[in-house]
């Protein structure tokens, strides 16, 4: 945990309930907690580029590096909401063709996705923007996907 | 405009994490299946994926195992109108008689979605189809994206609900004139081999249906690290309640730590390759560590994923056989996703997601921990008790009843009834 950030990282609502215990003694010996509001979001971020790139195509600038989604990310979050803007640290956590896994601080999600969906920017002579594939405030919830393509 | 954006409340519901501690006994008493983390495991209907993961040394030995014990599950896919399941045969031979799940696809806060298990079915829907459909319903606990959505809740297995009966006819008139869409299913049969093996061989046909269907089987799918990764520290302390509010925020961070861990082992996240030195402006993330111990342990891991229409009773049969298997020097865990569109998440508990398609998540996972052979901690009463140290000894009136310990996570997006 970062020492200069001494925001409690999960306000949280322990979830001992007293009655529960005496129903079912220490037998079974177990403990309920529940958190809420924990430090992170997480955001399951893809790059797309208008007109889009052929599959399996690949060059020096596709897909994209980290070092480009810093840059773009930093981009329009400076045009939306300037300095406070980009100083949202950014976590990339795993990167997977044009798609990234980021974790931010909890706090500054709505205006980080706000700042975000609403950016466009020339490169290369395509359009460059951002599609939030999903958020969550615990990573597991993103990573399985929504289950819609079962139905396919 | 950024003071503005700032006082911005969260436009949706916080999700929740419940996190329990306890422990897996090795001996099963007449009460354990109704403890948790069974209950959670059973009580989970629609689920979508279901990964394991393990040390790499006991994947081969699980494999193994799990390929004996475990035929694997079949679901169909069937493109149909909500009438045609109460076309007799089926109807007979699957709902009144048999025990099936069924899901229909849409998008849970603007479509009209169907949902049966235990003879039950559920018709969740827009205002302006309820208001058509003739059938008596309840306004939903979660209105999506209108504010207004209804739920219709059918017990079919009630003994007028049978052709030729009154209410039973209001229901075919319901739903061959209101409910004409065709649209996507998901049908598992629970007795299917795969669940219950004393049964007749399970048929590749659907009974009673003139519509094709789509069969298909799950799979296991397996990924062996190729490389070592840097591991989690797994072990330690739970507050109880004389704990200090400190102990509990270290231990709710520790433990929402330990679950990003394995959310990212899940994926084999770029970030727990051990050659990855990516610079702390674009990532400042460290695996949880032990005080004692700052250095990172690495170390082989390995994924079993099962992917598709898996019904609960299936799942509980997996965490069996892997709860018998592995070793107690070993750790594993098991994540198990349901459908984010799926109007019931546990048991008879409305879900909704939040809009957008995004907030839908409803899924666990139970993390057991590894115990050091033989001499466990002895807990006192009262006292703090050490994750990942073996065992619990708690004694009962009959003596010692071993164990280990586990840790289960429960995530539930915004608008759910699971608590």
């Amino acid at each position: 945990m970062e020492i200069d950030n001494p925001a409690p990282a999960a306000e949280v609502v322990p979830a001992i309930k007293t009655t529960k215990e005496k129903s079912q003694p220490r037998k079974h010996n177990e403990q309920r907690f529940t958190v809420r509001k924990p430090e992170w979001q997480y955001l399951h971020l893809r790059m797309i580029f208008d007109p889009p790139h052929p599959p399996a195509y690949t060059s020096p600038s596709y897909p994209p590096d980290l070092i480009t989604w810093k840059t773009h990310l930093s981009s329009a979050l400076n045009q939306f909401l300037g300095l406070s803007g980009t100083a949202i640290p950014i976590d990339f956590l795993h990167l997977q063709g044009p798609e990234v896994y980021i974790r931010i601080p909890r706090e500054d999600a709505t205006r980080f996705t706000a700042a975000i969906s609403g950016w466009g920017c020339e490169f290369e002579g395509r359009s460059v923007g951002f599609r939030v594939l999903g958020s969550t405030e615990f990573l597991m919830g993103i990573v399985g996907g929504d289950g819609r393509d079962v139905f396919v | 405009m950024t003071q503005l954006l700032n006082k911005l409340p969260h436009g949706a519901p916080d999700s929740k994490c419940y996190i329990t501690c306890g422990t897996l006994f090795d001996i099963a008493g007449p009460e354990t299946p109704n403890q948790r983390p069974y209950t959670t495991i059973r009580g989970h209907v629609f689920n979508q994926q279901v990964d394991l993961l393990l040390p790499d040394e006991v994947c081969e030995l699980v494999q193994q195992r799990l390929d004996e014990e475990l035929k694997p599950v079949q679901y169909h896919r069937i493109f149909m109108g909500l009438k045609d399941i109460l076309e007799k045969e089926f109807y007979n031979h699957y709902i009144r008689q048999g025990n099936i799940l069924l899901l229909s696809d849409g998008r849970i806060d603007v479509d009209d979605v169907y949902c049966l298990y235990d003879g039950t079915l559920y018709l969740f829907l827009r205002k302006e189809t309820y208001e058509k459909a003739g059938l008596v319903g309840k306004q939903a606990a979660f209105g999506g994206r209108k504010k207004e959505r209804w739920v219709i809740e059918l017990n079919l297995r009630e003994p007028h609900m049978v052709h030729g009966r009154k209410a039973f006819d209001r229901l075919v008139w319901s739903f061959t004139n209101v409910f004409k869409q065709q649209i996507a299913w998901l049908f598992c049969d629970l007795h299917q081999e795969a669940i219950h093996f004393s049964d007749t061989p399970s048929e590749s046909a659907v009974k009673g249906l003139t519509l094709p269907t789509v069969l298909r089987t799950v799979v296991p799918t397996i990924t062996r690290s190729a490389n070592p990764i840097k591991l989690a520290t797994f072990a330690h302390e739970i507050p109880t309640k004389q704990s200090s509010e400190y102990t509990r925020t270290v231990f709710y961070d520790w433990a929402t730590s330990v679950y990003e861990w394995l959310a990212l082992a899940s994926i084999n996240a770029d970030r727990l390759n051990i050659t990855d030195s990516v610079d702390p402006l674009l990532s400042r993330y460290e695996p949880p560590t032990d005080d004692n111990t700052p250095e990172h342990h690495e170390g082989n891991i390995s994924k079993i994923s099962w992917r598709g229409f898996i019904p609960a009773e299936y799942i509980a049969k997996i965490f069996s056989i892997v709860q018998e298997i592995v070793s107690k020097e070993h750790w594993y865990s098991i994540t198990v996703h349901g459908f984010q569109n799926t109007p019931i998440s546990w048991k008879g508990r409305q879900h909704s997601v939040v809009g957008g398609g995004m907030g839908g998540e409803n899924l666990y996972t139970v993390l057991r921990f590894a115990g050091r052979d033989g001499n466990g901690n002895v807990e006192e009463e009262g006292g703090d008790d050490i994750m990942g140290g073996m065992d619990g000894t708690e004694d009962d009136a009959k003596g010692k009843i071993v164990g280990s310990k586990y840790i289960m996570w429960e995530v539930v997006g915004g608008r759910d009834e699971f608590s």
